[in-house]
């Protein structure tokens, strides 16, 4: 696809701008003498924005991406990817808003093979890294990262033993921006290490056994709280099937370092990402959690599954947890008691589970008694056809037996068509927090609405409202679990409501508009530092296609603001007119 | 990018090579099987545009040309109109080739009545064209410029009546139409709106009855019934009595393995081409094979699936090649007499 037409960006804090515009964009995909010996798919773009074409960018964006495989159908498979983006639109997230607005620059490379040889040892190795640099509209400060990590994992069974072994490294630098507290940016950096064995051998009965060992090195330096250690985790499990209704299964688990733990759940949990661009990912942020240090934690857990009728199950479960941490030893030992049932149900399906749990913690007299309830249920009343589910949880444990979690959510949708009608309505609500912990509760809902006629039209709306505690990260606020263990100038608490409303048309053939128009406002306070938050997005796209020609008008604007920042709300907005035409060269 | 133009410009001027045509079958009694022709999309409808289409190609580039997606049935009418129904399109290619004209039947997304699985076709004594949809269980009713209709067999709540409907045949002259319901194993005998006055058949083995039936032909007051996995195509009048029956299970000449498309040459004999095998074979009324022609493959007069099957007024017989998305016609040299395919 190849475009040119008049276009123009002009704003209050960028400079403006107005002339010709080249545009474009190609895909080559293929292979050389095989789809197993090589293949390929190449997609460079050349000054893509969302006013003139569906490219969701503010800013005339350029970039690469590229996949190849090689000896795919060998015994030796091999990939390769490739994407950098230049100019282009990141997000930096409010939970339950839509996301502030970055731009900026951004890369990652990544290669891995593997050897599958029958009857030997299994191998693959994976390295990837990426780097990326923003700015973010109506904030100061600008951010950047760059990561890297090598895996390496095989795989081997003999005498009915099936082994595993891995290996990973990586490391990740992070300058962040603080947007919401008006202060100097603040650095990240991580380096983790670590290896671990398992294996696995089928029992008697249906069962398995499987064992398994890691050890983790974690380095990490988090807006200067900084965390250095290793830690090991042992797990063995068993689970047998004596009867084709009775489960049995029994789990043991040792740490030598909870505090590691937790760094590790960070680590995995994808949420820790240190980046600002859209098309980065990787790298690892890290929580302070320095006063853990010299801790440990045991889990014995034995389970029963037994199943009365094919539509009811009934469990049972034991759990013993210790662990020292802060200078102490906390031990709890827990009972649980649950079943699950499936039936129909005024026409409809229901399933639903309920569970009873009795935790008791050592030398604190304290004994808890909680439950969780789960229930689905979809119906089709006459033509409409309606989902729910429930889910609502009292004094469950976490990760530290000193602290329970309670939480319930709630979701809907209803749908139905009239011929070429169509309505669509859901709504969602959740909360969560510790128990008997105020000031660490997140809580959201959200309502959506959707309607359309054929092509004619549809037309989308939503409302969202969500307020917590979080940390802020080079994604934008992460919300925590565990906020009390953590230095308080370090929490971000936030709250904000916000909706958009999306349309879509094709009156006539060949001929489609679409329009959209995204609004929020959010309040954020770290370290007493209050920001009061807006966000303001709207575009229109039209285009009239004839044969494989495109002509193609669209405008976008952006307002966006923190009043900490001592700016006024930084104005984009960019308009473009022109025409573009696709090519199929092979 | 304008490196990238060289090599098409360059392409352009190369002269493609001209696929070997199959050679003449030369049968009984001077009798002759030609090799035609063959197509798959509209481009081929006018192969040659004019001076200023072919600027507005250069500047905006060719039309869309449909091509044929994954063809099923044909028929053709008394204007020579070629009617290809095409489930992989969700839609009915209607070929002109007399007036360099194309038109495209859907109604896919349709809110009342889609036609969902075009299945088999046939036109009546006005080239109204009428197509089963196997999947909605109704039959389509369009009139000779393509327009929609009615809908035969579409019941209160949008349902359809027949479980699932395949072959079609329409006796203008008796104001019927036969309509194949497979998985039933009858043939439902309507009138011309649509109201059941007769079925015809039951499930079983032995004559008059079916195991899921197919494509339906009408020659005069022979219908003849492909009974798909009884592995034979029956032959019987309008009232449902056998006139006679070809073909069994097997994988030699005068077999069949998956029967599809039939069709009546001038001659009356009948022609079944064989989905598995790739070929077609012509039968007398005694059902003896007569010869063969096709053989699986992707050259020209060579089938991969082949379908639906017609013989028109001329003599030409159309093989819906399907999976190589095309269609291919052979002439067939008789002894004067005119064919019964056509208008029915």
């Amino acid at each position: 696809m190849i475009g040119a037409g008049y276009a123009a960006d002009y704003g209050n804090q960028i400079d403006s701008s107005h002339g010709l515009n080249v545009n474009g964009s190609a895909t080559a995909a293929g292979y050389y003498y095989s789809p197993n010996f090589l293949s390929y798919n190449l997609s460079p773009y050349y000054g893509q924005s969302r006013a003139n074409s569906d490219y969701q960018s503010i800013s005339d964006a350029s970039g690469v991406n590229l996949s190849s495989a090689i000896f795919s159908g060998s015994h030796f498979p091999g990939q390769i990817s490739y994407a950098a983006a230049y100019n282009s639109e990141g997000q930096f997230a409010v939970p339950g808003l839509p996301n502030y607005t970055t731009h900026g620059d951004s890369d990652t490379f990544g290669i891995s093979w593997s050897e599958f040889v029958p009857g030997l040892p299994t191998l693959t190795a994976s390295f990837q890294r990426g780097s990326n640099q923003y700015s973010v509209y109506g904030a100061t400060d600008n951010g950047n990262s760059d990561f890297h990590s090598l895996t390496l994992s095989s795989n081997y069974s003999i005498a009915g033993f099936n082994m595993g072994a891995s290996y990973n490294n990586g490391a990740s630098n992070s300058l962040i921006p603080e947007i919401f507290a008006g202060e100097q940016s603040g650095t990240i950096t991580t380096d983790n290490s670590g290896f671990g064995f398992n294996v696995s051998h089928k029992l008697p009965m249906n069962g398995t056994f499987s064992t398994s060992f890691y050890r983790s090195d974690i380095d990490t330096d988090y807006l200067g709280y900084k965390y250095q250690g290793d830690f090991d985790t042992e797990v063995a499990a068993a689970s047998m099937q004596p009867t084709n209704k009775l489960r049995v299964s029994a789990t043991a688990s040792y740490t030598d370092n909870l505090a590691g733990v937790l760094y590790g759940s960070l680590l995995t949990s994808g949420l820790s990402s240190s980046s600002g661009s859209s098309s980065s990912s990787g790298g690892s942020s890290i929580l302070p959690t320095n006063s853990l240090d010299s801790s440990h934690a045991w889990d014995l857990n034995g389970s029963a599954n037994y199943s009365l009728a094919s539509n009811l199950w009934l469990q049972g479960q034991v759990d013993r947890r210790d662990q020292a941490y802060l200078g102490e030893d906390f031990g709890a030992t827990s009972y649980s008691a649950g079943v699950t049932y499936a039936r129909g149900l005024f026409g409809g399906t229901m399933n639903t589970s309920l569970s009873v749990i009795d935790s008791m913690i050592d030398n604190s007299n304290q004994n808890g008694l909680g439950f969780s309830v789960n229930a689905n249920y979809g119906r089709r009343i006459g033509k409409w056809i309606t989902n729910e589910s429930f889910s609502y949880a009292q004094n469950v444990s976490t990760l530290l037996i000193t602290y329970m979690a309670s939480y319930y959510s709630y979701s809907g949708n209803v749908r139905r068509r009239w011929g070429n009608f169509n309505f669509n309505a859901g709504a969602s609500f959740a909360h969560s927090g510790l128990t008997n912990q105020p000031g660490t509760d997140n809580s959201s809902q959200s309502y959506t609405s959707s309607f359309g006629y054929g092509k004619w039209i549809n037309v989308t709306g939503n409302y969202g409202k969500s307020d917590g505690v979080g940390l802020i990260t080079g994604n934008g606020i992460l919300p925590v679990n565990l906020s009390p263990i953590l230095p308080q100038n370090l929490i971000t608490m936030y709250g904000g409501t916000g909706y958009g409303v999306s349309l879509s048309s094709m009156p006539v053939r060949r001929f489609t508009i679409a329009a959209s128009y995204a609004k929020s406002s959010s309040n954020t306070s770290t370290e007493g530092v209050a920001s009061a938050n807006q966000f303001d997005s709207k575009s229109l796209l039209v285009q009239y296609q004839f044969r494989k020609m495109y002509l193609t008008g669209g405008y976008a604007q952006l307002s966006q603001g923190f009043s900490v920042s001592g700016l006024l709300p930084s104005n984009v907005s960019s308009f473009y007119i022109g025409v573009s035409r696709w090519f199929n060269f092979f | 990018m304008l490196l990238l133009l060289t090599p098409v410009w360059a392409s352009k001027t190369k002269e493609k090579p001209v696929a070997p045509t199959p050679p003449d079958m030369l049968l009984e009694g001077g009798r002759k099987l030609s090799y035609e022709r063959s197509f798959s999309s509209q481009r081929e409808v006018k192969p040659k545009r004019g001076f200023w289409n072919r600027v507005v190609d250069f500047v905006a580039g060719e039309p869309d040309f449909r091509s044929l997606v994954r063809p099923y049935s044909i028929a053709v009418d008394s204007r020579g109109r070629i009617i290809v129904t095409d489930p992989g399109a969700y839609g009915v290619h209607i070929f002109d080739f007399q007036q360099q004209k194309y038109k495209f039947l859907s109604r896919v997304d349709k809110g009342k009545d889609p036609m969902l699985t075009p299945q088999c076709v046939a036109v009546d004594a006005q080239d109204n064209i009428y197509v089963t949809d196997s999947e909605s269980g109704k039959v389509f009713v369009f009139n000779s410029d393509g327009k929609f209709q009615r809908t035969i067999g579409s019941l209160k709540g949008g349902e359809g009546f027949f479980k699932r409907p395949t072959g079609i045949a329409v006796d203008s002259a008796a104001q019927r139409i036969y309509i194949t319901d497979t998985l039933r194993d009858k043939i439902f005998v309507t009138d011309m709106q649509g109201n059941v006055v007769q079925t015809i058949g039951s499930n079983g083995v032995d004559p008059g009855q079916f195991n899921f039936p197919t494509e339906l032909r009408l020659d005069g007051q022979s219908l003849a019934v492909v009974d798909a996995m009884n592995f034979r195509v029956q032959v019987m009048d309008t009232s449902g009595q056998i006139q006679y029956t070809v073909g069994k299970l097997g994988d030699e000449s005068g077999t069949m393995f998956r029967p599809k498309g039939i069709g009546f040459d001038s001659e009356g004999d009948l022609y079944v081409v064989d989905g598995l095998w790739g070929v077609v074979q012509a039968f007398n009324r005694q059902g003896q094979l007569l010869y063969t022609f096709g053989d699986r493959g992707t050259a020209l007069g060579q089938f991969q699936l082949p379908t639906g099957l017609f013989i028109d007024h001329n003599d030409r017989i159309y093989v819906v090649d399907s999976f190589n998305r095309r269609v291919q016609i052979f002439h067939f040299y008789g002894l004067g007499k005119q064919a019964k395919g056509g208008v029915q």
